[in-house]
């Protein structure tokens, strides 16, 4: 791809995650706004875009207008997507679709909400049962955890997939979390302890379910000439894509796979690399089927063999694909469809050399991935620090 | 919070009622012969706009299960625990449902099913599914 012709992201940063931030949506997004915005080098007077991931909690009718309300900011192009946890990926595209055709410069991008403090994670568990069909799903008594488990329980019955090598997903992100200071659950595990934990709906056990937080991120992205004369080293877009199958599992054409077979097919085309280029990896690990989906999806691995790849060429710092090296939404937390953000700030900081004891070494590649509703909506994204 | 129950449309009636008559039915395309589930008013696969009602033969395999053993909402609280699955029926149509008459061990991917109404309140009959006698 041709470097003139992408964007860049210039500036990250984030709230602390925690369980009662005894904060605001509003005061979470301002926040981590005001620190990318300042990590970039920048001022608010500078952004003339802006995206942000709808809140659950909130109900706002029109999320990122209220963003701007709050912030006394007057854009030239805003909008929300509504596509779950797909909404981090997605906002990069628009970001980069926005400044390409001029419609404005530099757009901040912010995920993530006050889900924990606002509403709580029962009120937060029965508006996500939304994620399931009203009529021909809803009815049958379905939880988020336990549309997953549909797509686990198939997955090990299809590629001996085993309990095991699940587990060591939760634990991995547990390992790279202990080394987060910005993480929520830090106390290493093993997999036996995730093994251990309570059931949710076999064969998720609760150490394999993300948890519901407060905490936000907020990204700075600009177009690459502009962002090699600001303050930090930019990291590039350089492949982006979309792929979507379903809504409802129910109509998924084949549920032990996804989307983002065509997301990541897009996106490493557009990039011009391939799968095995990449040196980290920040995959949308809502529950730790997801991450052996999409290794598999993705093309780091064949279909079926991602629990074997777990198991055997490591997604842990330190051995062949380390994985959500910030400890994704398994232990870093989970704060909304938004938290896919998250990982972003993570791609970033790995590529600018930033990430501190959790470093991959001479990273040049990374790939992020959004995944959103029951694995029906997918972005992937390849950022790289090549100039 | 009660237990959400479907919301019977002019889309979906003939879907509903067809279940208190104990018939699950899916549609098929008078066009392309496609059938189809959930109910639309047109075709997904040719857009057309006839579509007849099928009555399946009510048997298929369990595509996938779990066993859900935290109540989504309170409603659910007696229920604890069930078998939230996907059953493909032999015409090739995936159906979300429960697995009942079944002890939740005793569960496995590809077990023969066979349709099982369940009633529940207020008149609406649900497609739930037992193993194959």
């Amino acid at each position: 791809m041709n470097l003139k012709q992408t964007v860049s992201v210039v500036g990250v940063g984030e709230t602390g995650m925690s369980k009662q931030s005894g904060k605001t949506t509003l005061q979470l997004w301002a926040e981590a706004a005001l620190a990318a915005v300042h990590d970039a080098g920048l001022t608010m007077n500078d952004i003339d875009g802006v995206i942000v991931a709808p809140s659950l909690a909130d109900g706002f009718i029109m999320p990122s207008v209220t963003f701007c309300d709050y912030m006394n900011l007057f854009p030239k192009f805003t909008t929300a997507p509504s596509l779950g946890g797909a909404v981090g990926g997605a906002m990069v595209n628009l970001a980069m679709m926005a400044i390409h055709s001029g419609a404005c410069n530099t757009v901040l991008i912010i995920g993530g909400e006050s889900r924990s403090s606002t509403i709580g994670r029962n009120n937060a568990v029965a508006l996500l049962s939304n994620v399931s069909h009203p009529d021909y799903e809803a009815p049958f008594g379905t939880l988020v955890p336990g549309l997953y488990s549909l797509i686990a329980q198939r997955h090990m019955a299809l590629y001996h997939t085993t309990p095991e090598q699940l587990a060591e997903v939760s634990a991995a992100m547990r390992y790279h979390a202990s080394m987060n200071p910005y993480a929520f659950m830090r106390t290493p595990i093993e997999a036996e302890d995730v093994l251990r934990s309570k059931m949710i709906a076999d064969p998720l056990h609760l150490l394999e379910c993300s948890s519901v937080c407060d905490g936000a991120g907020a990204i700075v992205v600009t177009g690459y000439e502009r962002a090699r004369s600001l303050r930090k080293k930019p990291v590039q877009v350089i492949g982006c894509g979309e792929g979507y199958t379903h809504e409802y599992l129910t109509t998924s054409p084949d549920i032990v796979r996804s989307g983002a077979e065509m997301s990541g097919m897009r996106a490493f085309s557009m990039a011009g690399i391939a799968p095995g280029d990449i040196d980290v990896a920040l995959l949308y690990d809502c529950f730790s089927i997801t991450v052996v989906v999409e290794l598999e999806d993705l093309g780091f691995c064949e279909k079926g063999a991602g629990g074997w790849f777990v198991e055997n060429k490591g997604i842990r710092l330190g051995q062949t694909l380390p994985v959500n090296t910030h400890g994704g939404l398994l232990s870093h937390g989970h704060s909304g469809g938004g938290a896919s953000i998250f990982h972003i700030i993570e791609a970033v900081r790995q590529l600018r050399n930033e990430a501190g004891e959790r470093q991959v070494e001479d990273a040049r590649y990374a790939c992020v991935h959004s995944n959103g509703g029951v694995m029906s909506a997918h972005v992937t994204l390849i950022l790289t620090n090549e100039s | 919070m009660a237990k959400p129950l479907p919301k019977v449309t002019d889309e979906n009636e003939t879907y509903w009622y067809g279940l208190r008559e104990g018939k699950l039915f899916v549609q098929r395309c008078v066009s392309c012969r496609s059938l189809q589930f959930y109910p639309r008013f047109f075709c997904t696969h040719c857009h057309g706009r006839e579509l007849e009602w099928h009555e399946t033969k009510g048997t298929g395999t369990v595509y996938t299960f779990t066993v859900i053993r935290r109540p989504p909402v309170e409603a659910f609280k007696d229920d604890v625990p069930y078998i939230l699955a996907l059953v493909e029926l032999d015409e090739g149509i995936r159906i979300m449902t429960r697995i009942v008459n079944l002890a939740p061990e005793e569960c496995a991917v590809g077990m023969p099913v066979q349709l099982a109404l369940r009633e529940l309140e207020k008149d609406v009959v649900l497609p739930m599914f037992a193993p194959m006698e």
